[in-house]
């Protein structure tokens, strides 16, 4: 049943650009996308492990400036750059991971605010290795001859379509995951901690390794959105940032890939729509976040199956 | 059960001048006791005599101030709980602590957690070893849900049981751990007739299957009836122990429950 | 010696507007059980009003101020208890948390929208004036801060060990189910609380508004140190948060004299992280 939804799903991501044309809603597109790959990740550590982090973006920092670092001040190319960030952003949130994860209750989210708080200054500070206010130049992914098909990345299209591959592989990855023996193990440890550890979970461990898994995701798409952008500040780090992701995977849904695709995709595309200014953004972010947790905290794909279960089985 | 017989083995839990402390408060006091294999052991006492405070020390909940605890052989004081549980003691919880999400079938196999090994690349890789080990465990919480009697509620979550089913649920569970030695918080509170007599029937198949059981209750009637020896606490301290019989016949005991001695 | 003696001044002063800010933050603890985010948002809002009172007032004005920032903060306080966190309080913590989060973001966005985004310098008529206690000077703005939160700390403090009402948020922060049956009026109680918590932040952002700059997200770092302030001195404990208050306060210029000012920040919280990590329960004080 669920098969055909992601069918479907893949099916109309896969001919988007052939009916969008426009570079600017590609852009927008592929954006999002980078967006739902941040987005499931953090579905991993709130939606199924039951950790508040407000410093998940640190990691999409990290990963970025990691690649974009490799790349402009190393000449690395870009597989290898992405490869070696992500790798590096992965040992970062072990080695920072294994003491914060042993905090308990709301001091852990504000631990993690904190942590990204300092990511971001250390990342403005540095400059001499991160460029200060921002590092530019990140060049994108070289032109590829594939089987007599130039692959050029300086197409929207081409680099939809890259990172498409990788939400694809996001999704796929956190599906099969959640779904088997860690998975059980992430969502007991969210429902009812003491009876999981009970029942033999070793917590600090299971909690690190859905931390570091999901971290390391963020690396990636950090690494994907240094090299589209050209360039990257210290702010993408940020609070402000942490805080966009959290707010869509609530009011998409926890545990939902539907959830963690709706989400990004409401929360860009909605003030675009509604031509708000930029100024208007936080107003209306926390606005929503109120409502929903309020009204709705299973979020928008949880209303969605709470309304019959014959609508649940499509919902995935 | 013939107790000469249990006496002549190791004993597979001991409890050896256990002493528990929260600050200035002495929750339990030089406490000793063993537990043979394959038997049903009962913890009785007024409320507040310490019973829980003598699990939380077991499963490394709380850390005792003094004493040891030795589980087959080996030294378990100190130890996480999880790794207690890997060991093969398991408890159910005397309020109902359950993941009320989870679906039923799945809240069981929460419980085989530590009896099986899937990594996270293995479930990412889907290996043959991890589909082998998802099939094995689908099967035994099969087992697990009809012995307990909970197959119907499989796909249901776990909050939509009543009170007496996920007492059963949290046993179902419990066993799912493969236990030699399992600690029950009063099984049958809050329970009416029928299902107290559904659920020491199935404490008493719990035994067959070749479990130790170890209880805390209340009731001293529910304890004559299942248990093969009694332990009585009463503030922190080791009252008497011995068979139901004898035990409930004993002044001391008679007069910490009702509070004055018969004459 | 001389400069010892002036970091310690300046620490104390700064200890005091964290230690009211964490005040406030413990305060509401009692009764969400979750650190309120949003008092970062009344913290500029006390900012803002003050700076507009000196504005069509003129600064000799400033001090009156207070007096519309306490009603004002306080209602925002009882519309945020009724609108926001009474729905929430049958809801997981992490809903009521993410709640606080969404509240700051709205106030947040909206003095962006009402008040501008510029940030701004508001001057007191305290401000050029300075006074030498022996080797230390000091202006005579920051003793009055340093002064009106040591006032302020007392008072709430006094309020809440030693009348009636202060019992009352006590036994309520302690076990709502007991206060009710013992005839506190909960719902009462809680406004109370909300509105001397939200009054008492937004007092700390008009104390501090002539010596810093005045912005929309100025409560952002403050809020996030009363976090800090409060993890040393535990959630829930008053007096913890006045100490904590001055100890990070003391930490801080210390840190930044002899250390770095740039990193000053980087050092607040790394100390945050560190006491969190090694000690999970604060220097708890109840």
């Amino acid at each position: 049943m669920r098969i055909l939804i992601y069918l479907f799903l893949g099916l109309l991501a896969l001919l988007m650009p052939l009916v969008i044309r426009s570079n600017y809603w590609l852009y927008m597109l592929t954006l999002v996308g980078i967006y739902i790959i941040l987005v499931a990740s953090l579905d991993l550590i709130y939606g199924y492990t039951g950790l508040v982090s407000l410093g998940h973006a640190a990691f999409f920092g990290i990963g970025a400036y990691a690649c974009g670092i490799l790349q402009t001040k190393l000449g690395f190319p870009f597989l290898p750059a992405l490869l070696l960030g992500s790798l590096f952003t992965c040992i970062v949130s072990a080695v920072l991971g294994w003491p914060m994860l042993r905090i308990k209750g709301p001091y852990f989210a504000l631990g993690t605010l904190a942590l990204g708080l300092m990511v971001t200054i250390v990342i403005h500070n540095w400059d001499s290795l991160t460029g200060g206010v921002s590092l530019s130049g990140i060049p994108l992914p070289p032109v590829i001859q594939f089987l007599g098909w130039t692959i050029d990345f300086s197409s929207k299209r081409t680099y939809y379509y890259l990172v498409l591959l990788f939400v694809f592989l996001a999704l796929f990855f956190i599906r099969q995951i959640t779904h088997s023996r860690p998975g059980r193990a992430f969502q007991s440890i969210r429902e009812n901690t003491d009876l999981a550890e009970a029942l033999g979970v070793d917590i600090l461990r299971y909690k690190l390794i859905a931390y570091v898994m999901a971290s390391t995701i963020a690396g990636v798409a950090g690494g994907l959105y240094a090299s589209y952008m050209g360039s990257i500040e210290p702010a993408i780090a940020g609070g402000h940032m942490s805080f966009q992701l959290l707010v869509m995977i609530v009011i998409g849904g926890a545990r939902t890939i539907t959830g963690e695709i709706v989400g990004p995709l409401l929360l860009w595309f909605l003030p675009e729509f509604l031509e708000a200014a930029q100024v208007y953004r936080p107003l209306f972010f926390g606005f929503i976040l109120l409502v929903v947790i309020i009204f709705m905290p299973m979020g928008i794909a949880g209303k969605l199956r709470s309304l019959h279960p014959r609508i649940a089985q499509w919902i995935p | 059960m013939d107790s000469l017989s249990l006496e002549n083995q190791a004993p597979l839990l001991t409890v050896e001048n256990l002493s528990v402390s929260f600050g200035r408060l002495l929750a339990v006091s030089d406490l000793a006791f063993q537990i043979h294999s394959g038997e049903i052991f009962g913890l009785i006492g007024p409320n507040g005599a310490g019973k829980t405070t003598v699990f939380n020390a077991i499963t490394g909940t709380v850390p005792p101030s003094e004493g040891r605890i030795r589980f087959a052989e080996a030294d378990i004081t100190g130890l996480k709980t999880h790794q207690i549980t890997a060991r093969g003691v398991v408890r159910a919880y005397q309020a109902a602590t359950i993941f009320p999400q989870t679906p039923v079938g799945e809240h069981v196999m929460t419980g085989l957690h530590c009896r099986t090994s899937t990594s996270v690349w293995g479930a990412f890789l889907h290996t043959p070893f991890s589909r082998k080990e998802e099939v094995h465990s689908q099967e035994k919480v099969k087992e697990l849900l009809e012995f307990s009697n909970l197959t119907e509620f499989g796909k249901q979550p776990a909050s939509s049981l009543t009170w007496a089913q996920q007492k059963r649920l949290m046993l179902a569970t419990a066993l799912a751990t493969n236990p030699k030695l399992i600690l029950l918080d009063e099984p049958v509170a809050g329970m009416n007739a029928n299902e107290i007599q559904e659920m020491i029937k199935l404490i008493a198949a719990v035994r067959k299957e070749g479990v130790t059981v170890f209880i805390i209750e209340h009731n001293m009637k529910i304890m004559m009836q299942i248990c093969d020896r009694i332990l009585v606490m009463n503030y922190g301290q080791r009252l008497i122990e011995g068979i139901p019989g004898e035990v409930a016949r004993d002044p001391k005991v008679i007069e910490a429950y009702l509070g004055y001695k018969q004459n | 010696m001389a400069e010892f003696l002036q970091y310690t001044v300046n620490g104390l002063i700064a200890g005091s507007t964290y230690g009211l800010l964490a005040l406030s933050m413990t305060l509401l603890y009692g009764i969400l059980s979750i650190p309120d985010f949003s008092l970062g948002a009344i913290y500029a809002l006390g900012a803002f009003i003050s700076f507009y009172i000196i504005q069509w007032l003129g600064p000799e004005y400033y001090l009156c101020s207070l007096f519309p920032i306490i009603i004002l903060a306080g209602l925002l306080g009882i519309f945020s208890e009724r609108i926001v966190f009474g729905p929430l309080e049958k809801a997981p913590h992490a809903a009521g948390f993410i709640a606080a989060l969404g509240l700051y973001s709205i106030l947040e966005g909206g003095w962006n929208v009402w008040f501008g985004s510029e940030w701004r310098n508001i001057n007191s008529p305290y401000n050029d004036m300075t006074i030498a206690l022996g080797p230390v000077s000091l202006t005579f703005q920051r003793l009055i801060l340093f002064i009106v939160c040591l006032l302020f700390a007392l008072g709430t403090f006094l309020l809440i060990f030693r009348t009636l009402t202060g019992k009352k948020i006590r036994a309520f922060s302690e076990n709502r189910a007991v206060a009710q049956l013992m005839g506190v009026n909960t719902r009462r109680i809680s406004a109370l609380t909300f509105f001397i918590g939200y009054a008492l932040s937004g007092i700390g952002g008009a104390l501090v508004a002539p010596t810093a700059l005045v912005g929309a997200s100025m409560g952002l770092t403050p809020i996030i140190k009363s976090f800090i302030v409060v993890a040393l001195g535990g959630l829930g404990s008053v007096t913890g948060a006045i100490v904590g208050g001055f100890i990070l306060g003391l930490g801080e210029n210390f840190g930044a004299a002899y250390i770095s000012s740039m990193y000053k920040d980087l050092f607040s919280f790394g100390l945050f992280l560190g006491v969190l990590i090694l000690m999970p329960q604060g220097l708890y004080r109840r």
